[in-house]
């Protein structure tokens, strides 16, 4: 009988809890679609590298959470211990979120750890200029920051398909975010401000938190999707890249006047800034939410006009872009097909990702 | 060790740290006058004399 492969995930968790739904589908949705044996290992606490040489896995994958260890000098420690202890032949997969924070460390570990694969949130546009051909050992694989499960359609399935039959007009959450994003963050703090001012103009009703206050999480997310018409948004990412890793741990706020970034950071401009898909946009399409999202890329998945309802970055069309949400054969219209592309047709699925790794990997 | 008895040292080590992740995040949220009780209850010799099985 074939040896069934094992699969070691790395990743690092302490000190929070419930998780965000997505951020534990990261970590976990591996151990439903791997064709072998999965062992997940937390290095957030005390360890003996020689355990992860004894288990000798086949593939190894260094999860989002793993790799943020990479910000304090303790974490960078028991990420090289980790590398160090895998067996040779083990094949290592690399999966970094905020890819724009302490990268030259990033890069470091990428080449220490002998990354075998490299799945970036970041477009290929970008690849270049953050990861360098000349001297990269790695192949490298779009990887969305996250997909959709099992779990999150068939809690969806629950919710209303019917949009004028949802009680709130409009949704949003944001948390504070941090001044070194940038303008990226400003914009994800106004988008919700101007989706409560229209709601407030209009007489509806809008459930709205952009400071991190009323934070949701698991199910109450999806839920209050399922309650609502529409919601606001703008892909995740940064305007500010920092390859020293000074920003990682700074908690300045972006409401003080006065913060500069430090010299050693970069202002990524236009082009250059790093936009991502954000985990929030599968789940509205997975809901059936009409999303009224500031135009962007969102990682080659959603389309402007077709499943989801772009507004300028000044937000300046955004009052008619939430009166179409009130539009109930155009909203349905667009709802229906964001599901359609999103979810029915599987190709935006963990099961579909985590094989075509898999098989990219163990080849 | 190896093999099977090794998974499941790792797989008790995950289940117990998921357990301390949740008591941690409760313990942060807790005010400070629990976690102030907390403390002391955990300097009481009877626990201590209770961990150590006595």
């Amino acid at each position: 009988m074939p040896r069934r492969p094992t699969l070691l995930v790395i990743y690092a968790w302490r000190g929070q809890w419930p998780m965000r739904r997505w951020e534990h589908r990261r970590i976990f949705a591996w151990k439903a679609h791997f064709p072998g044996r999965v062992v997940f290992f937390n290095i957030a606490f005390p360890f003996k590298a020689r355990w992860l040489t004894a288990l000798d896995p086949d593939m190894v994958v260094f999860d989002a959470t793993a790799l943020a260890a990479r910000y304090t000098p303790t974490g960078w420690d028991a990420l090289g211990e980790v590398a160090a202890a895998l067996p040779a032949h083990a094949r290592r997969v690399a999966a970094p979120l905020d890819e724009f924070l302490s990268l030259g460390r990033l890069r470091a570990f990428l080449g220490e750890a002998r990354i075998d694969l490299l799945l970036t949130a970041l477009e290929p546009a970008l690849w270049e200029a953050f990861y360098p051909a000349a001297g990269r050992g790695y192949a490298i694989r779009r990887f969305l920051t996250a997909y959709v499960d099992d779990d999150l359609v068939r809690t969806a399935r629950r919710v209303s398909p019917d949009l004028a039959a949802r009680p709130i007009a409009v949704s949003y959450r944001a948390w504070s975010a941090p001044a070194w994003l940038g303008e990226m963050g400003l914009l994800k703090r106004e988008v919700g401000l101007r989706a409560a001012d229209w709601a407030r103009r209009r007489g509806h009703v809008a459930d709205v938190a952009v400071d991190g206050e009323r934070r949701l999480v698991g199910d109450d997310w999806i839920r209050l999707l399922g309650a609502s018409r529409a919601v606001a948004g703008v892909e995740g990412g940064s305007s500010l890249l920092d390859p020293a890793g000074v920003l990682a741990l700074d908690e300045t706020s972006p409401l003080t006047q006065d913060w500069k970034p430090p010299p050693s950071t970069v202002r990524l401009d236009g082009s250059l800034e790093v936009r991502a898909l954000s985990p929030r946009h599968l789940e509205a399409a997975a809901t059936r939410t009409f999303q009224v999202l500031v135009e962007g890329d969102y990682s080659g998945v959603l389309e402007a006009g077709v499943h989801y309802q772009p507004v300028r970055r000044d937000l300046s069309d955004m009052d008619q872009a939430l009166d179409l949400s009130r539009d109930p054969a155009y909203a349905q219209a667009m709802v229906d097909r964001a599901y359609e592309h999103v979810v029915s047709s599987g190709r935006f699925t963990w099961r579909a990702v985590v094989g075509d790794v898999v098989r990219q990997v163990l080849a | 060790m190896n093999g099977f008895p090794l998974r499941l040292f790792l797989r008790l080590r995950e289940w117990g740290g998921w357990a301390l992740v949740m008591v941690e995040a409760n313990w942060m949220r807790a005010p400070a006058p629990v976690r102030v009780v907390l403390r002391g209850v955990a300097r009481m010799s009877p626990i201590r004399r209770w961990l150590r099985g006595e």
